[in-house]
């Protein structure tokens, strides 16, 4: 099934993307020296070493790239404590910057550096205004004491359109803070390019068993909803089938360690549903139309979805926790079994709000 | 270059290589050297060469230097760090208090801070409730279907109570809102307030209200004393005292025999499970005091942790 799914999202992605299928956990240095888009395709199993491998990924992969950035955000710090310095003294200044190195490091965690420029954590802010075909744009940094406007710049469209943070004209006092995030955001950009999503597959049957427009929907499903900002995604899939009238669907369950490995999928997914060929769900006959609903209605459906759970003895973790329904009502490929799939995240321990500090908790 | 293990010294030479020594904490018995080494402290490099590692690289500052790791079986682990309180998700949770015995949230951090900085505006304040000045609750019809829903979660209100009770709780908790909102604590609680929550990431509920209302909730949770202190001073007629007496019965965590010499805050420890096959089904990746970050499975009928302190002795006070 993996390499399946590992053809499918190829399909989605494209030649430039990496995939890479079932990573030994030994192996953990290799992947921190991927750079790009990467997709990582294991075993349920593997889940139970996420925390470690994302980790690894993050602080055993310290490039030239990544000491380029360090260097820049200590720059980009010591230039804004020295103007702070001068109007709070050094004291509070030292203080501040120690507060804001923490603060970007969160970012660095959680976001990748391109957190520094946007989002509502953003330490850098760019404003836009435009008026009679004349832009202008300013370019403000998050002070101890507010948020201040450091450089401008104008364009019109009949210029060149500048890029990044080219044409800027410093406000006098931060020229160095201004040349110190230049350079930082010359060096983001090309690392956080460097994404990693962390995809656990479990499926109890070869893939030619469930419908191919099911697997593929799912799967394209999950390609376009990654997208964001975060460094390390990770998701766990579970594709399995369901059987009718109380037989069992595949004699493959859970092992120990697949179902530790659940522990670390969170609830709120998505639960995919598809009916078999010989699914009688259409119990409405004058509104067999509607066939989400008749399938949602159908008692035996859902107390085969139902027992498939308790086979598979995973009722009671959370990933079966507000699960959001998804119908997949294709018929042209309509296979005998009917099955399931879920597709729920994974706590990476690296999201920015989690407020942890290079590693460290805060306390 | 970290060695998985010392050696002392080689033909009268001392070896300096970083080391990190593993420390036992109770009388678990201790996995092989070889086993240690090969399942927690090794993995390969990009040319496929076998290398020593620090799994907990990423998870300490120490990462990669000489110190100490500790071992202790889970189950003495969950004896000295049990969840008095949340029975939730911990996974958002950065550090435990060894004196309520329960995990701490990043909002719960950032109150204590602003609590140690207005401890003492915050002790006269409570002092001062009349209950003659806030006679009735006055929270959001949000705030109040939040606090319904995690009272009930809590087990401070029964299905069988009178309504009285709900209309106490909420009375209880506008006040306490009241306080931290009062001008002598200089609007620090309102702006900490005011920053964005997410539910089970920045606080251990499930349900979202006001921040103040969570900042409340949680000083009662963490502070027991200033609960013990506002029934003590309240002096309200008979049966508003005892309505509020009774609830702060159910509100009020209660604390074991305390070590006074133990660090009350600690971080929550990054943890390895060295554990069987068969004990799998035990295990709980994230605990009130710790985070499984990966498992090793052995044939040893045992359930272990090996534990970074994150620069804590953990032989020292508490253990």
């Amino acid at each position: 099934m993996i390499e399946h799914i590992a053809s499918l999202i190829r399909e989605e992605v494209g030649e430039e993307v990496n995939i890479e299928i079932s990573p030994d956990t030994k192996h953990l240095s290799k992947l921190g020296e991927f750079t790009g888009i990467n997709f990582i395709i294991s075993n349920l199993s593997d889940a139970v070493s996420l925390p470690l491998r994302v980790r690894r990924i993050m602080y055993a992969s310290s490039g030239d790239k990544l000491n380029d950035l360090d260097f820049d955000t200590e720059s980009m710090i010591d230039s804004a404590r020295q103007i702070m310095a001068q109007e709070i003294g050094e004291e509070e200044a030292d203080k501040w910057a120690l507060e804001l190195d923490l603060r970007i490091n969160s970012i660095l965690a959680g976001r990748g550096p391109m957190g520094i420029f946007s989002g509502s954590e953003s330490i850098i802010i760019e404003e836009t205004k435009e008026e009679n075909n004349e832009v202008t744009q300013t370019l403000q940094f998050r002070f101890q004491n507010g948020i201040r406007k450091i450089a401008e710049r104008t364009y019109t469209y009949m210029d060149k359109i500048p890029v990044r943070y080219d044409e800027y004209k410093s406000e006098r006092g931060y020229e160095n803070l201004l040349g110190s995030i230049k350079s930082l955001i010359d060096n983001s950009e090309t690392t956080e390019k460097h994404k990693f999503h962390h995809l656990f597959v479990w499926s109890d049957l070869p893939p030619t068993n469930f419908q191919p427009s099911f697997l593929e929907r799912v799967v394209v499903d999950y390609v376009r909803r990654f997208i964001g900002h975060h460094k390390h995604t990770a998701k766990i899939l579970i594709v399995s089938s369901i059987s009718r009238s109380g037989k069992r669907a595949s004699n493959d369950n859970l092992s120990s360690t697949e179902t530790l490995a659940l522990q670390r999928g969170f609830g709120g997914g998505i639960l995919y549903l598809a009916p078999g060929n010989n699914e009688d769900f259409n119990y409405d006959k004058m509104n067999n139309s509607i066939r989400s609903m008749s399938v949602y209605d159908s008692t035996s459906f859902i107390q085969s979805l139902r027992a498939r759970f308790d086979e598979l003895d995973i009722s009671h973790l959370r990933i079966l926790d507000e699960l959001r329904y998804v119908l997949h009502e294709s018929t042209i490929d309509l296979v005998d079994k009917s099955a399931f799939a879920i597709v729920s995240d994974c706590w990476t321990g690296t999201w920015s709000e989690s407020k942890e500090i290079d590693g460290e908790q805060v306390l | 270059m970290l060695c998985g293990y010392r050696k002392y010294c080689t033909l009268g030479k001392f070896d300096d290589r970083e080391y990190i020594e593993i420390i036992q904490l109770d009388s678990s018995r201790m996995p092989s050297k070889q086993m240690l080494q090969e399942r927690c402290f090794s993995a390969y490099d990009s040319n496929g060469n076998h290398i020593v590692i620090d799994p907990f690289l990423g998870f300490t500052t120490n990462a990669n230097k000489t110190r100490k790791l500790y071992l202790i079986s889970q189950e003495n682990f969950s004896l000295k760090f049990p969840d008095n309180l949340n029975d939730c998700h911990f996974d958002a949770a950065i550090g435990y208090d060894t004196i309520s015995q329960q995990a701490i949230w990043p909002i719960d951090h950032l109150f204590l801070e602003k609590y140690e900085e207005k401890r003492a505006a915050l002790k006269l304040e409570l002092d001062r409730i009349d209950p003659k000045t806030l006679t009735s609750g006055n929270l959001s019809q949000i705030d109040q279907n939040c606090l319904n829903k995690i009272a009930f979660e809590r087990g401070w209100l029964h299905s069988s109570d009178p309504k009285g009770f709900f209309d106490a709780l909420h009375l209880l908790m506008s006040r306490f809102v009241r306080v931290l909102t009062g001008k002598e604590m200089g609007g620090v609680f309102r702006k900490l307030a005011a920053i964005p929550m997410t539910t089970n990431i920045d606080h251990p509920f499930n349900y979202s209200g006001s921040g103040l209302l969570h900042l409340a909730i949680r000083w009662i949770e963490l502070k027991e004393e200033d609960l013990a202190k506002y029934i003590e001073k309240l002096d309200a007629s008979d049966d508003e005292q005892d309505i509020q007496e009774k609830l702060s019965e159910r509100l009020r965590v209660t604390t074991p025999d305390l070590n006074l010499e133990m660090m009350r805050y600690l971080p929550r420890f990054p943890m390895i499970a060295i554990t069987t096959e068969k004990r799998l089904p035990e295990i709980q990746f994230e605990q009130a005091g710790g985070r499984i970050i990966d498992i090793v499975i052995t044939d040893d009928d045992s359930s272990l942790l090996l534990i970074d302190g994150l620069g804590i002795d953990l032989r020292e006070g508490w253990m």
